[in-house]
């Protein structure tokens, strides 16, 4: 039934970055009509790959043939031409333009040399009849959701005649009803003899979605699990090299005392938020990016001012208090961004492992740094948290993704202080140092303390959360203990809608 | 997914230190060689003009003196941007702030000469200090509160700065006594004037600022948490204010320390050079641009700050030699600034490329 020739078949492909090696010698075939995920870690080559296939970046060795014919592929322009079209993780659309002007952006309809509205409007609405994916042509792309982001842009890859569809990490930025709707589409394609590829490290939406899936590590392929044979645990061993424990062992605690009461707080982004985070318990909060999350944690921690509302730490208020007063008192903060906030890129581990604890002896005494101690604490947070460096004064920009989240986490879990806010704490890390943050937040719950956990990650917040709050448009609509969280019911709240009894 | 530090192919046998002083070295050599290039094509000898200017700038005790001399409101200046360089902030008003000191030291130490020298000379030069803060402080003020770039008022404050003191030495504060030409304030006490260290040149006392300052400034840096607490915030403001660190704050405190120093350039001329303040003769010098470059060329580090000062102050003592022994026009020397300036904008490719290079060896 299949066509034996592949649609796709890369041979040898071979990438370099300077001394990085991000592709070593891979293979690919891609048959007509599957639908074909590619997965792997962080800096596992998944992306270049494909890059390379969209013509984004070009490969330094091996072939590519497309249907059988040996192709060079050297530019975006080349690979469309060919029927390559790629769906990128950050859209590429003019947020001034309308989703019609958007989706025609370089191939025009004309009538009389002039910008044929309603052709172009036309041409939205029969692509979308035809895959299921509706968008609203003379909307303004700057007013559209994340969802209807998308669809736009796998329709402008279908408007460009695109048969073989590159989808990178789709999923990331959607609910979980969104990607069923995603799924749809792909699915629709399929149906329509459209090629998909798709970019992922969410291991189950892979296995339920793909009809083949490849696993990259360290730029090499190391397996082709069928993904009616395999599970999370398989694809994750293969991903990492080692088996990988996705399960949290959590001993139930009884809430201890109030750490963190916030009541009726407003400040940017944020409209009124209640809740508290008491002793001995994760505190998750879901929802989707942009939903305020982030700035409520900047609120807590005193970098964004309050308009309104109280915050209490252990009972005392803070809500006029500097951030310096705040972490001295008792807050630890793992900022969301660790490049823009959580860390000085050019400066050293050393300095950066200091941060927050520059004005407590025996580090320093009378204003004057006690370079004695602070190397004793230095040495002892790299060798207790497992940073991979040779030198501590080399700047945090040599180091990894992962080893960079562990000065940030190093730092702010060093002291023991009771409550800790979390913001994406493993964000664009590898599954090592993934395993490591979430432990260490679990170890923290365990003796104690109070975490709140804000994270675009719902297996991560449903993993180790005792109770789930849902944010939606700078407000909590929701709340799930961790224990009944249903992913459907966590993804209706954080999509706004309320009045689903999530009671489990 | 190899990342450069922690790949063990790579110890490091040349420190990393090094490498910044390297930079400077090969920017230099370059700038020097756009140099004799606009000799050349001026119909000259290159190799006589760079003897030539070497001969201006120590070739005899008088010109090795002239060229110490002339680095000292140099290499202050320098500080004065290093301390802006280090909280992130360009303070382009080092030429205002110097005028300000220079003039705010020469009234107070005529306002007070009863008083005794080991006295007066503390408060003229806190005075000149003082002066050169507060004309930083507005600056800081703005761009903490209203967004104001720093980089622009700071620039439109020198005119401001520069033509309400000339206005005042031209008016309430001249001297009219003398009948001089030139517009200037009385003569300041002899017995708080610097004295000549080296006899038979103008090389004075204020040499040993270039001894005591950088060191003074490495270790605040380096070894005080309001040194960590700028470097951070000139890092990464965002970083700074999660950390706790109040970046106003900073702001502010960086900027009135690097008003003070450009402002104590301007004392220590008016203690050590002209013992009065006269109108035009800081900024027709130059002194506080040239120190500003230096302190770029020096990449923000408080010593080498002294070496590329002492190396613009010889480059401009030596053109200016150069100048009166050949035909070659003393310009020359503004071109190799030029030059160096233009090759500031290559300064991180050069590291990057040095570091490559140095690596690479070290790893066959």
């Amino acid at each position: 039934m299949a066509n034996p020739v592949p649609i796709v078949q890369m041979t040898g492909i071979i990438k370099r970055f300077g001394q990085t090696t991000a592709l070593a010698a891979v293979d690919l075939a891609i048959t007509e009509g599957e639908v074909h995920a590619l997965v792997g870690e962080n800096g596992a080559g998944k992306s270049t790959l494909m890059h390379i296939l969209a013509g984004v970046v070009q490969a330094d060795h091996g072939q590519i043939s497309i249907r059988g014919n040996p192709v060079t592929i050297d530019s975006v322009e080349t690979a469309n031409k060919l029927g390559i079209g790629m769906v990128h993780q950050h859209f590429m659309l003019l947020p001034s333009l309308t989703v019609a002007e958007n989706l025609t952006l370089g191939r025009e309809p004309k009538r009389r040399g002039f910008f044929d509205r309603a052709a172009a409007a036309k041409a939205v609405t029969d692509l979308g009849e035809r895959y299921d994916l509706h968008v609203n042509p003379h909307v303004r792309v700057s007013e559209l959701s994340v969802g209807d982001l998308q669809r736009l842009e796998i329709l402008r890859a279908l408007y460009r005649g695109a048969d073989i569809l590159i989808l990178d990490e789709p999923t990331g930025v959607l609910t979980p009803q969104e990607t069923q709707g995603l799924f749809r589409v792909i699915r629709e394609l399929k149906r329509d003899g459209k090629t998909t590829l798709f970019i992922s490290h969410k291991l189950e939406e892979v296995i339920e979605i793909a009809d083949t899936i490849t696993v990259l590590r360290d730029g090499h392929v190391t397996g082709k699990p069928q993904p009616t044979m395999t599970d999370s645990q398989e694809i994750a061993r293969l991903m990492v090299g080692r088996d990988v424990f996705l399960e949290f062992e959590r001993p139930q605690l009884t809430q201890g005392a109030a750490l963190l009461e916030v009541a009726g707080l407003c400040g940017k982004g944020v409209n009124g938020v209640t809740f508290n985070v008491y002793a001995n318990e994760i505190v998750g909060i879901a929802g989707v990016t942009g939903n305020g999350q982030t700035e409520l944690a900047d609120l807590i921690a005193g970098i964004l001012p309050v308009r309104a509302g109280t915050i209490k730490f252990s009972g005392k208020d803070v809500t006029r208090d500097s951030v310096a007063q705040r972490r001295a008192a008792s807050l630890a903060y793992i900022p969301e961004d660790r490049n823009k906030q959580g860390l000085a890129p050019d400066g050293g581990i050393s300095d950066n492992l200091l941060m927050g604890a520059h004005s407590r002896p025996p580090l320093i005494q009378r204003g004057i740094l006690n370079t004695a101690a602070i190397r004793q604490r230095t040495e002892m947070l790299i060798q207790k948290f497992n940073i991979k460096t040779k030198n501590a004064n080399n700047a945090a920009n040599t180091l990894s993704g992962g080893n960079a989240q562990r000065i940030v986490v190093a730092r702010e879990l060093a002291d023991n202080k009771p409550l800790i806010v979390a913001a994406q704490p493993t964000r664009g890390i590898d599954i090592a140092a993934c395993e490591f943050v979430r432990d260490a937040l679990v170890q923290r719950r365990n003796v104690g303390a109070g975490v709140l956990l804000i994270s675009a990650d719902l297996g991560e917040v449903m993993s180790i959360s005792d109770r789930i709050l849902v944010m939606y448009r700078g407000k909590i609509i929701g709340e799930v203990a961790g224990l009944f969280a249903r992913e459907s019911d966590l993804g209706l709240l954080m999509a706004g809608i309320t009045n689903v009894n999530v009671s489990g | 997914m190899s990342m450069s530090a922690d790949s063990p192919a790579k110890t490091q046998r040349i420190p990393s230190a090094l490498i910044p002083i390297l930079v400077v070295l090969i920017l230099t050599i370059m700038a020097l060689l756009i140099g004799a290039v606009a000799v050349a094509i001026a119909g000259k000898s290159p190799l006589l003009a760079i003897e030539e200017l070497i001969r201006g700038a120590v070739g005899t005790r008088n010109n090795i003196a002239a060229t110490l001399t002339r680095s000292i409101p140099i290499v202050i200046c320098g500080l004065a941007a290093t301390v802006g360089f280090k909280a992130g902030l360009f303070n382009l008003g080092l030429e205002g702030q110097m005028v300000v000191g220079a003039l705010a030291s020469a009234v107070t130490a005529n306002a007070l000469q009863g008083l005794p020298a080991i006295v007066l000379l503390p408060v003229t030069i806190l005075a000149g200090c003082a002066a050169g803060a507060l004309l930083a402080l507005p600056a800081a003020w703005w761009q903490t509160r209203f967004n104001v770039p720093l980089i622009i008022s700071t620039l439109l404050l020198n005119y401001i700065a520069v033509l309400f003191v000339s206005y005042l030495v031209n008016n309430p504060l001249r001297d009219l006594s003398g009948g001089a030409a030139v517009p200037q304030t009385v003569m300041i006490p002899e017995a708080i004037r610097f004295g000549v260290i080296l006899s038979g040149t103008r090389l004075h006392a204020g040499i040993f600022a270039l001894l005591i300052l950088p060191p003074l400034l490495a270790w605040i840096f380096r070894r005080t948490r309001l040194g960590y607490q700028l470097r951070m915030t000139g890092l990464n403001p965002d970083f700074a204010a999660y950390g706790g660190i109040s970046v106003q704050r900073m702001t502010l405190l960086a900027m009135a320390a690097s008003g003070a120093l450009a402002g104590l350039a301007g004392a220590v001329q008016v203690l050590g050079v002209d013992f009065r303040f006269i109108d035009n003769s800081l900024t027709a010098g130059g002194y506080a641009w040239t120190g500003f470059i230096a302190a770029i060329l020096a990449q923000a580090n408080p010593a080498l700050v002294v070496v590329t000062g002492l190396f613009l102050a010889g480059l401009e003592v030596g053109a200016a030699g150069m100048q009166r022994n050949t035909q070659i026009p003393l310009q020359i020397a503004d071109i190799v600034q030029a030059g160096i300036i233009f090759m500031i904008a290559v300064r991180q490719r050069v590291g990057q490329w040095l570091r490559h290079i140095l690596l690479s060896e070290q790893r066959s």
